[in-house]
């Protein structure tokens, strides 16, 4: 196995404050009729580091996108704070954070969407520098098709519209947008989702050159745990506004700790002959349920097989069992969880 | 242009001769052809996937084969199945093949399903079209259904609307109503890509013991190889409206014959991949209206060399194998094999 970190921070940056430190989240939105409260993010804590790519998985519903608008500045917290390169948002005057925010940008799924099909796109390249202000129309202009080059592609584009080019190229405009803003985060929110296998690799290793070139710090947000494996230094594991597991890359796929990781993971369809196929594989029943209404004790118990009674009553503490590996659950250990329990016979007991 | 060679003595299911379908061009521009020439066969109880990437014609094909294609589509070929060719038969026809012999699951199980009826109704309305039965009768074969899909509490969930079901359980009814009238074949379209990969596992594992159960032959549709590789025996890969490979499912992932198989495969993220070097296949599918004579294939191929641009035959290169690539007996190819599973605790052993 040769996973090797492909970031280093970049040396200009002080990379002892965290780039995003969130504490305490919580996001809720009131349902349409005002009776109840949907809370997508629910007292969630982490940092993430200067060039790092913090990757977030889980299902719908399990409030990674939340979490992603709150990263990128488009979403205040309903409780805790987030503090962005040290200074908490909160405490900022709308004109400061104004001027603040540019450096934590977003970048989303449809590339398509994300673009105004009637702007050239260098109209859409210019617009964000027309917002930041304090440069000439000639200075933007050269700032424009040089990120349009960094992205890889012809400065002759520059006078096209988005529907004469490919959905790998709009993605490229999407994220040559927003490099002449000298963003310290990018929240990448299932940014190869909507373009085609053969061509996602030759993106996505476009976000990996720049991160080594620029000092990024990436939130790299995806349904796909292979992709999120693959990119980042650390992997977030999100079930129902709450985090399950936290750790180094290598660490949570190799030895995870927490009932639903090992079935994300098992959940995955192998693209291998069958010989080949992991033959021991966690199924999970039953659907997720809703975020409206959260099951209490572990969010997860209602699926997981090694749910007791402990599980259904008390919510789990989000604790440091290995060096840098946090995980929420009453049963796994540091060595990871105990042998299935032989539930058969057990049926309508518990 | 040949079929493959049908070794046993079953007859196809399904048999698509030579079909090709065009969609005709607006005012004063030309008429695009989306598919040329294609042939393929299933054979009763078979499930085969149909894989390629946006804009290779696959769910076209699948339309086509039910006959839900529009007005402006030229169809030409034949699409035999039972004795009826589905490209010329009239809707009289048509509207005794579908539900019966052929049926088909959609994407996306919300824009399906008719918000205004309950699930219930839904399910019998694809009933009655082939069956009459007294009301009691009915409603219970559609409660059968409805548990055969595996929807818990039928007889209280049989009045729900859409809307009061999880996408999961939505695409469950998609399922039922597909297979209320028993059909020889189901061509579901990307039937779990809207879904969470725990609830895609469940899909999954539900359409292929329905297809074993009830000998039920299946064409999926999908670019998810991951899915082919767990559901399907036989996989069938386009690209530029053309089929480029043929093969046991098995024998495509771990030695494919056509070079953007082998890419396709090696474009795939894995857990064991070096971090951040993702592998991908540079260039861009042709566009449909400037394809070239020769491989289509072939600007993008790593392998090209003089003699690519000359025209490419499906050809067999063993008894269940076709592949459109004249090099490819002088290639070795990489498959999927040489990334090992993901890894996964002992606990679940």
């Amino acid at each position: 196995m040769n996973r090797t970190a492909a970031a280093q921070p970049h040396e200009f940056i002080d990379t002892t404050t965290p780039v995003a430190s969130v504490t305490n989240l919580s996001i809720r939105f009131p349902t349409l009729d005002g009776t109840a409260e949907l809370r997508a993010v629910d007292d969630v804590s982490f940092d993430i580091r200067h060039g790092e790519t913090f990757g977030i998985i889980g299902e719908s519903g399990s409030g990674k996108s939340t979490i992603g608008r709150v990263l990128a500045g488009l979403l205040a917290p309903s409780d805790g704070t987030v503090q962005f390169d040290g200074t908490d948002r909160a405490t900022l005057s709308r004109r400061k954070w104004r001027s603040f925010r540019r450096a934590f940008q977003m970048i989303f799924q449809d590339p398509s969407a994300a673009l105004n099909p009637r702007m050239t796109i260098l109209d859409s390249l210019l617009e964000p520098m027309r917002f930041m202000g304090g440069m000439d129309s000639a200075e933007m202009r050269s700032r424009a098709l040089d990120a349009l080059e960094r992205v890889g592609l012809r400065r002759d584009l520059a006078l096209r519209y988005p529907h004469e080019l490919s959905g790998g190229q709009k993605q490229r405009v999407n994220i040559a947008r927003i490099l002449p803003l000298s963003p310290k985060l990018v929240v990448c929110d299932e940014v190869v989702a909507a373009l085609d296998v053969s061509i996602r690799g030759e993106i996505l290793n476009l976000f990996v050159e720049l991160q080594r070139d620029l000092g990024l710090a990436y939130a790299f947000i995806a349904h796909d745990i292979a992709i999120v494996a693959q990119i980042s230094d650390r992997i977030a594991v999100t079930y129902l506004g709450k985090f399950m597991e936290l750790g180094l890359t290598d660490d949570v796929i190799d030895r995870p700790l927490h009932p639903y990781t090992i079935a994300l993971m098992s959940a995955e369809p192998q693209p291998l002959p069958a010989h080949l196929r992991n033959r021991t594989r966690l199924r999970l029943e039953g659907d997720i349920p809703s975020p409206l209404d959260p099951p209490g004790g572990c969010r997860f118990h209602t699926r997981c097989p090694w749910a007791t009674e402990i599980c259904r009553t008390e919510a789990p503490e989000w604790r440091e069992l290995r060096p840098d590996h946090y995980t929420a659950c009453h049963h796994t250990t540091p060595d990871g969880l105990p042998p299935l329990p032989d539930r058969t016979g057990e049926k309508g007991a518990a | 242009m040949s079929t493959a060679a049908v070794i046993d003595a079953t007859a196809p299911l399904l048999d698509v001769r030579n079909l090709s379908i065009s969609f005709q061009g607006r005012r004063g521009q030309p008429s695009s052809n989306i598919i040329h020439d294609l042939n393929f066969s299933i054979k009763p109880g078979e499930r085969v996937g149909l894989v390629g990437e946006s804009g290779c014609g696959k769910s076209v094909t699948g339309l086509s084969l039910m006959r839900l294609l529009p007005g402006t589509a030229k169809i030409g070929g034949q699409v035999l199945l039972q004795d009826i060719d589905m490209a010329k038969a009239n809707s009289k026809q048509i509207r005794r093949m579908r539900g019966k012999s052929i049926a088909m699951i959609f994407q996306e199980p919300m824009s399906a399903l008719d918000p205004v009826f309950t699930i219930g109704s839904q399910i019998s309305e694809a009933l009655r079209l082939h069956e009459r039965l007294p009301r009691a009768e009915e409603r219970e074969r559609v409660i059968e259904a409805l548990a055969e899909v595996g929807i818990p509490a039928p007889s209280q969930r049989i009045d729900d609307y859409p809307h009061q079901l999880s996408g999961g359980m939505r695409q469950r009814v998609m399922i039922a109503i597909a297979l209320i009238n028993r059909p020889q074949l189901i061509i579901a379209d990307e039937p779990t890509t809207a879904l969470d990969v725990t609830i895609q596992a469940q899909i999954m594992e539900l359409l292929t013991r329905l297809s074993e159960e009830r000998g039920m032959a299946m064409l999926f549709i999908t670019h998810d190889l991951g899915v082919v590789a767990e559901t399907c025996q036989r996989m069938i890969t386009m690209y530029a409206g053309q089929i480029i490979e043929d093969a046991p499912v098995d024998e495509a992932l771990a030695q494919p014959a056509h070079p953007y198989t082998s890419g396709l495969l090696r474009s795939l993220p894995h857990f064991n991949h070096e971090r951040g070097n993702f592998a991908y296949i540079a260039g861009r599918v042709p566009s449909p209206f400037m394809m070239p004579d020769g491989c289509r294939f072939a600007a993008r191929c790593p392998h090209r060399i003089e003699g690519c641009d000359a025209p490419q035959a499906l050809r067999d290169i063993a008894p269940d194998r076709r592949v459109r690539c004249w090099r490819s007996e002088d290639l070795r190819l990489n498959g999927a094999v040489d990334t090992a599973p993901a890894p996964m605790p002992e606990v679940i052993s």
